[in-house]
C-alpha cells in the first residue's frame, strides 16, 4: 500500500495520505494460504465506480506463490468486497506474463472502460518491477531493508521460503 | 586488469549530464551509478539501488537536498545518503542505519570523476590546467576498455576539421584508462587527451578533450570532425570486438543491508560517537551564538529535521543542542546556543571558552521530534531559541514544497536568531515581537483556529509557552497527536521519595528502585545497558514500554493521552504508582 501516493498517484493513493496503518498478516493453518488483513489505505478514486476519495478496506490472500487475491471494500456496497485475482505465468526466472481477473460491483462501466482502468493502474507498476535489482526475488531479509508496513513482503518470503521454492529467487546464504 | 581499474578515479559523467533536479543513470565496471546534483552543487554518487526494495534511484526525484525513491517515496539526504524521512510511517524517525551506498566524486575538467575505491585523486593533466578546453562529444563503443584504448594510440585527426587532411600525431602519454595525442601540421598544434571509462568488460565510453578551444566559428566544425573521425573509429573497434573473445558481464557486488531489527547497545549511558570542529562560530542574536561543525575524519552522519546532538563541552558537561540546518544542506551541522543566565557553565561554556578551531565530541543526531510530512499545513512556533529545530524543519517543508508558517515569539529585534535563514524562508515567517505573556496567548488563539484534518503544530520554547499552546490548541478541537513540541528542560520538581520494584521482562530480573534513585540509575548499577540523554524526562531517548503496573508520570515528553494510556515510561524521571512495574526490556 506504501506505494500507491508515489506509483499510483492520483489514482489509489495521493499525498499527504501516505501513512500505512498496522495490519495484521497470518497463516491460514489448514490451507496455507497467506493472507493481509484490517488494511487499511485512502485512495482518492480505488475503482471504475468510486465517486470520491475513500479509506478503503483490503483483504491480500496468497494462495500458491504465483497467484494473490486482493479483496478491497466496493464503492456501491460496503457490506461486499471487488475482487481482483492476479495470476503469474513465468516465462522465465525473471521473466513473467500477469493476468488478471475481476469480479467487481459495477453497473454502469463498459468492460473496456474497467479493463482500460486496470490496465493503467499495471502500466504504473510495470516499469517499478523492471527497474528493481537483482531481478530475481531475494528471500534473505538482509537483502532488502523492510519497515513495518513491508509486513506482507517479509511473510512472501518466509512463506516462499519455507514452501522451498528456488526458481526465480535468491535464496537465503 | 579490472582489480587496478578498481582503484583509479574515472569520468561516470559530463557535467552537463547532471542537471539542475535531474538524476543521471551512470555506469562503471559494471556497477550502476544514480548521480546527482544538489541545489548546493554538490554531486551525488550513490549505488543505483534504494536499499529498501532495491529500484533504482535514477527513477526516483532530485528535489534539491533531498533524492525521492519512486516506488515509495523514501527521501535520502544529500551526501551522506541517509533516509531522512519514510513516508509509510511519517510520524517516526527512520533508524539511523538507513543509508545508501555512496561513492566518492569530484568534478574536474567538465567531467564528474568517481570510482569503485578510488586513490588519491583524480588525474591532473598539465595540458587541461591552463587553458581553456573543449569538451568532445562522448562516444559509447561496445568494446573492452584494452582495444579502445589501442585504437586511440593510432587516432588521426585535422587540425582544421577538414577530413581529407589528417595531421599526423604523437603520443604524449598513455596509461591504463587514458591517453594524450598531439597533432602538429602547418605549424600549428592541437592536443586532444582521451579517457575511457570502462562501462562493463565490453562495453566503454570515450570522453575526449581539447586542451584549447578553437575561436567560435571554428568550435562547431571541430566538434563535428571528432564527432565523425571518433564515430568511424568506433564502427572499426566493435568489428574487432565481434572477433575477440566473449567477456562474461561484469557483476558489481551489493553489500548486503545490515538489518536494524534492535539497535545494539553496547555501554551504558551517553555517547560521543563523533568528532568535531568548530568552523564558525558567530553572533547570531543577544546572547545567542551559531556553531558550524564539521566532522574531523570520516563524513557527518545524516540528521533528519527535528534531530538534536549531546555535545560534550570541555568542562565535561553535556548538553542537548538542536540542528538548525536542513538535511542535505552541507556537510557540517549548525546549532544555536543561547547564554542562559542561570547557566550551571553548559552554554556559558560554549560563549566563553570554546573557539573557532576547537575540536568537541558530539554524538550521533538523534530525533525526538520528528517532522511528519503527510499534511497539508504545519504551524511551527517557536519561542526564542526554540525556533533552532523549527528552521530545520522549515527548511524541509519549503524544499518538498509543504504548506507552513513559521511564527517566532521574540523579546525584541535583536533578540532574532539566524536572520539569514528567515529571510531565505520569506513570507512563510511571522514574527510575533515584544508579547507579553496574554498576547501570547491571544496570539497563539488566532492562529490556532482552524484546525482540518492533517494539520499539524509543532511547537519549541520555554515551558510555559509550550503550555499555553497546548491548552489553547485542545480548546480550538486539535487532537492531541496533532501537537507535537520538544522541552528544552524539565521544568516539573521530580519527586523521587517512592520506592518500588521493577521488572525486566526480557531479562528476567526483578530490581528494588529505592528513593533517591531513578530506574535508569537501577538499571545501569545493575550493568543494563539503555540510552539515556537529558536525563531529566525531556528528551524521550530513555523511553521504555511498560507491560504492566501504573506509571508516575515525571516528564514533559508525553503528551496528555500517551501519559493517561500508561504504555510507556521516561526511565530517568518518572516512577511507580503501583508497587510493581513490569518494563519491556
Amino acid at each position: 500500500m506504501g506505494h500507491f501516493p508515489y506509483v499510483h498517484t492520483g489514482v489509489l493513493g495521493i499525498e499527504p495520505h501516505t501513512e500505512v496503518v498496522d495490519y495484521d498478516v497470518h497463516i491460514d493453518v489448514e490451507t496455507n494460504d497467506l493472507w493481509a488483513t484490517n488494511c487499511l489505505f485512502f485512495q482518492p478514486v480505488s475503482g471504475t465506480t468510486s465517486t470520491d476519495g475513500a479509506m478503503v478496506g483490503y483483504t491480500y490472500r496468497v494462495p500458491h506463490p504465483y497467484c494473490t487475491l486482493l479483496y478491497k471494500t466496493s464503492p456501491l456496497d460496503e457490506s461486499r468486497m471487488d475482487v481482483i485475482g492476479l495470476f503469474v505465468r513465468s516465462v522465465g526466472p525473471d521473466r513473467i506474463e500477469a493476468h488478471m481477473i475481476l469480479s467487481l460491483l459495477d453497473d454502469s462501466s463498459t468492460e473496456s472502460f474497467i479493463r482500460r482502468f486496470q490496465q493503467a493502474i499495471f502500466a504504473e507498476d510495470k516499469p517499478i518491477l523492471e527497474n528493481q535489482h537483482p531481478k530475481l526475488l531475494p528471500l534473505d531479509p538482509r537483502a532488502e531493508t523492510p519497515v513495518r508496513s513491508d509486513s506482507l513482503s517479509i511473510a512472501y518470503r518466509r512463506w516462499l521460503s519455507d514452501l522451498g521454492v528456488t526458481y526465480g529467487v535468491i535464496r537465503e546464504e | 586488469m579490472t582489480e587496478s581499474l578498481m582503484n583509479l578515479w574515472h569520468p561516470i559523467a559530463s557535467s552537463d549530464d547532471v542537471q539542475y533536479r535531474h538524476v543521471f543513470q551512470g555506469q562503471l565496471l559494471g556497477r550502476e551509478f544514480a548521480v546527482w546534483r544538489a541545489d548546493d552543487d554538490f554531486v551525488n554518487v550513490w549505488e543505483n539501488r534504494c536499499l529498501h526494495r532495491g529500484v533504482r534511484l535514477s527513477i526516483g526525484q532530485n528535489e534539491g537536498l533531498e533524492l525521492r525513491c519512486q516506488y515509495h517515496g523514501w527521501r535520502y539526504a544529500s551526501r551522506s545518503a541517509g533516509c531522512t524521512y519514510i513516508p509509510a510511517h511519517p510520524a517516526d524517525a527512520p533508524a539511523r542505519t538507513i543509508c545508501n551506498r555512496t561513492f566518492p566524486s569530484v568534478e574536474r575538467y567538465g567531467l564528474i570523476w568517481s570510482g569503485e575505491d578510488p586513490v588519491g585523486e583524480p588525474p591532473q593533466i598539465a595540458a587541461l590546467e591552463d587553458s581553456e578546453t573543449l569538451l568532445l562529444r562522448s562516444i559509447v563503443v561496445n568494446a573492452p576498455i584494452k582495444l579502445v584504448l589501442g585504437h586511440l594510440a593510432n587516432y588521426r585527426f585535422s587540425i582544421t576539421a577538414d577530413p581529407d587532411n589528417l595531421a599526423t600525431a604523437s603520443i604524449d602519454y598513455q596509461d591504463e584508462r587514458s591517453l594524450s595525442l598531439t597533432a602538429t601540421s602547418d605549424g600549428r598544434e592541437s592536443t586532444v587527451v582521451f579517457f575511457v571509462q570502462p562501462v562493463d568488460s565490453n562495453r566503454s565510453v570515450i570522453r575526449g578533450l581539447l586542451s584549447s578551444s578553437p575561436s567560435v566559428t571554428e568550435r562547431l566544425p571541430t566538434l563535428r570532425h571528432h564527432s565523425m573521425e571518433l564515430s568511424r573509429l568506433r564502427d572499426t573497434v566493435e568489428l574487432e570486438a565481434l572477433d575477440g573473445p566473449s567477456l562474461e558481464p561484469m557483476v558489481a557486488t551489493i553489500e548486503q543491508d545490515s538489518i536494524a531489527l534492535s539497535e545494539v547497545v553496547t555501554s551504558s549511558g551517553r555517547k560521543a560517537a563523533l568528532r568535531v570542529q568548530v568552523l564558525r562560530k558567530w553572533t547570531t542574536a543577544e546572547g545567542v551564538v551559531g556553531l558550524e561543525l564539521e566532522s574531523i575524519g570520516k563524513p557527518l552522519p545524516t540528521h533528519q529535521p527535528g534531530a538534536h546532538i549531546d555535545v560534550h563541552l570541555p568542562n565535561g558537561l553535556v548538553r542537548q543542542y538542536s540542528l538548525t540546518n536542513a538535511p542535505g544542506e552541507g556537510s557540517l551541522y549548525r546549532i544555536g546556543v543561547k547564554l542562559e543566565p542561570d547557566s550551571r557553565g553548559g552554554s556559558a561554556c560554549l560563549h566563553e571558552t570554546v573557539k573557532e578551531g576547537d575540536a568537541l565530541a558530539i554524538s550521533e543526531p538523534r530525533n525526538n521530534f520528528p517532522l511528519r510530512r503527510d499534511t497539508v499545513k504545519t504551524i511551527l512556533i517557536a519561542g526564542g531559541i526554540g525556533v533552532t529545530p523549527l528552521l530545520a524543519m522549515a527548511q524541509t517543508l519549503r524544499s518538498n514544497k509543504l504548506d507552513y508558517e513559521l511564527h517566532y515569539f521574540a523579546q525584541t529585534d535583536g533578540h532574532i536568531a539566524f536572520p539569514e535563514v528567515l529571510h531565505e524562508l520569506g513570507d512563510a515567517v511571522v514574527l510575533h515581537l515584544g508579547l507579553s505573556p496574554d498576547e501570547t496567548s491571544q496570539a497563539l488563539t488566532v492562529l490556532l483556529a482552524g484546525y482540518r484534518p492533517a494539520m499539524h503544530i509543532y511547537v519549541c520554547g520555554p515551558g510555559p509557552m509550550l503550555e499555553a499552546t497546548r491548552r489553547i490548541a485542545s480548546g480550538a478541537d486539535w487532537p492531541d497527536e496533532a501537537v507535537h513540541f520538544e522541552y528544552f528542560q524539565n521544568t516539573i520538581e521530580v519527586d523521587s521519595s517512592s520506592s518500588f520494584e521493577v521488572s525486566l521482562a526480557r531479562s528476567a530480573l526483578t530490581l528494588e528502585v529505592p528513593s533517591g534513585k531513578t530506574i535508569l540509575e537501577v538499571l545501569h548499577d545493575n550493568g543494563i545497558a539503555l540510552i539515556s540523554s537529558c536525563e531529566q524526562g525531556a528528551c524521550g531517548t530513555c523511553e521504555v514500554a511498560v507491560i504492566e503496573g501504573e506509571p508516575e508520570h515525571q516528564d514533559v515528553y508525553l503528551n496528555d493521552s500517551e501519559k493517561l494510556a500508561g504504555q510507556r515510561i521516561m526511565t530517568c524521571v518518572s516512577r511507580a504508582k503501583s508497587s510493581r512495574l513490569v518494563l519491556d526490556i
